[in-house]
């Protein structure tokens, strides 16, 4: 039998390995255009803030680009994780001083909680999903 | 109230039959003891539903969250029963079990394929089950499975059927054309469906000079179908099949409309794996459908005139011999209405579900 100490090290293996799987996941599903399109008619989803400029965010943009007015990517640290100059990015204070009520679609996974709660103290909570929530086809 | 657990997206393509199931399941119990709502994961948010309504969501980035939440419904909807459907174990889903175990939620554990550790991949899923599962039979006292077995990891079993829900399907309008036999086969294009065994057998059929018109419908996508693509071409039998792609709802009942004869699981000797009870033979026989298998289907007996069994094997399927079974059935007068009778008489969900009822609704 393992020890206790060997449990807890397996059980964060585990976590970090089903974060590392989602995202992998979730990236792939981006690739899915008539499932993404489908489900920005299905929302009604016309104008829309991207939170994140990791991977996530930046293969959403491409995949919603077209489908929706996409305002600009948000991320705290004001930029992308790989230089794209075509992309619009600010940060979360700017964005704040801007936002008026439009659909916030959060991207990265494993900070997802911590985001949502910041975010919710002035995004409507009909407005702010996850990633999931959009390609979840609920 | 009872829940009845999943740990898969049920919301997959790939996964429309087990959705199909767990639905018809899940209203089977709840005919027997009051409201009882169904749970999946899909993309990373826990889902509880009744049939097609979303009852609650939330984020569940891993499995441990996912059981975290099952645990806040559990609590919230004061659950006492769950039905769970086995999902693998790690260590997550044995710290679920013990706190059921802890607040005396009585439950049936079903696992939907015993044994399974040869269509299991080599690897840390694989690993971890084979470690973790010594321990599931400390916290559940019953295992509802689809094989003969009585007793697993030390626990007795409730022996069930793939049964099917009547009220959602009909039976095929298709009349008999004489000079044509269309087949169809319909899954998610796994390995132990076996197809390229009936496509090979096809390529055989026309190259030795097969006078009847047989053709096939492949309806459902997943990993095989590109083989299945490649070996059609290889036998130059493109004019013959059809590869329909998913289908669901009337689509799919149109698809039935045009078959004559349901092609089953050709290639569960890939798993060593030798009876069974599939979800889609239960669908076949409801909308009456004669059938051909490459194993022994656990819910009819070995003399029934509407199955065809053939080798559990690699060998190419002799189409002639299908050609001669379908004949013979259709000779039969009434013989659709006849096969899914059979359906509503001995594979309703209500009928196969009834003693996992029976034991959850004892007292704990």
């Amino acid at each position: 039998m393992l020890s206790e100490r060997e449990e807890e090290l397996i059980g964060l293996y585990a976590d970090e390995i089903d974060i590392i799987t989602a995202c992998y996941e979730m990236m792939g599903k981006l690739l899915d255009q008539n499932q993404i399109a489908s489900r920005i008619e299905e929302l009604k989803i016309e104008e829309l803030y991207i939170y994140g400029g990791g991977y996530l965010g930046i293969q959403l943009y491409r995949a919603v680009e077209g489908l929706a007015n996409i305002l600009s990517i948000v991320d705290k640290s004001g930029g992308l994780l790989l230089t794209l100059p075509d992309l619009p990015v600010m940060d979360l204070d700017t964005w704040k001083q801007q936002y008026k009520d439009e659909w916030v679609i959060i991207t990265p996974i494993k900070h997802y909680r911590t985001i949502y709660k910041e975010l919710i103290t002035f995004v409507p909570s009909d407005r702010l999903i996850f990633l999931g929530e959009l390609q979840g086809g609920k | 109230m009872v829940f009845y657990i999943t740990f898969r997206n049920l919301n997959s393509t790939g996964h429309a039959g087990i959705r199909k199931k767990v639905i018809a399941q899940t209203k089977a119990l709840e005919k027997e003891m009051g409201r009882a709502y169904y749970t999946f994961w899909c993309n990373q948010m826990a889902y509880l539903m009744h049939e097609e309504e979303v009852i609650e969501q939330e984020l569940a980035i891993t499995r441990r969250e996912y059981g975290n939440v099952l645990i806040h419904w559990i609590e919230k909807h004061r659950v006492k029963r769950t039905y769970v459907r086995y999902p693998l174990s790690d260590q997550s889903f044995i710290d679920f079990l013990r706190y059921q175990k802890e607040k005396e939620i009585r439950t049936v554990l079903e696992i939907p394929t015993y044994p399974y550790d040869d269509e299991l991949p080599e690897g840390r899923g694989k690993k971890e089950d084979i470690y973790y599962r010594r321990m599931v039979g400390e916290y559940i006292d019953i295992i509802s499975t689809y094989s003969y077995d009585t007793e697993i990891w030390g626990k007795k079993c409730i022996k069930l059927i793939n049964g099917i829900d009547l009220d959602k399907i009909s039976l095929s309008n298709r009349k008999k054309e004489h000079d044509q036999i269309v087949m169809i086969a319909v899954g998610c294009m796994e390995p132990w469906h076996g197809f390229e065994r009936l496509i090979e057998g096809m390529g055989n059929y026309y190259l030795t000079g097969g006078d009847r018109k047989v053709y096939l419908q492949l309806v459902g996508e997943g990993v095989e179908l590109n083989r299945y693509r490649r070996e059609i071409e290889h036998f130059k039998i493109q004019e013959y099949v059809e590869i329909c792609g998913q289908k669901e709802g009337d689509a799919l009942t149109e698809c039935f409309n045009h078959s004559d004869i349901a092609i089953g699981s050709l290639g569960f000797y890939k798993n060593g794996i030798t009876e069974g009870s599939p979800i889609k033979g239960a669908e076949y026989c409801a909308r009456g459908l004669p059938m051909v298998i490459g194993y022994t289907d656990m819910r009819f007996p070995k003399d029934i005139p509407f199955i065809l069994q053939v080798s559990n094997d690699n060998s190419a399927v002799n189409i002639e011999q299908i050609v001669n079974f379908y004949d013979c059935v259709t000779a039969r007068k009434n013989y659709q209405m006849e096969i899914q009778n059979y359906a509503a008489q001995y594979l309703s969900w209500n009928r196969i579900m009834k003693p996992v009822a029976e034991y959850l609704k004892k007292e704990a």
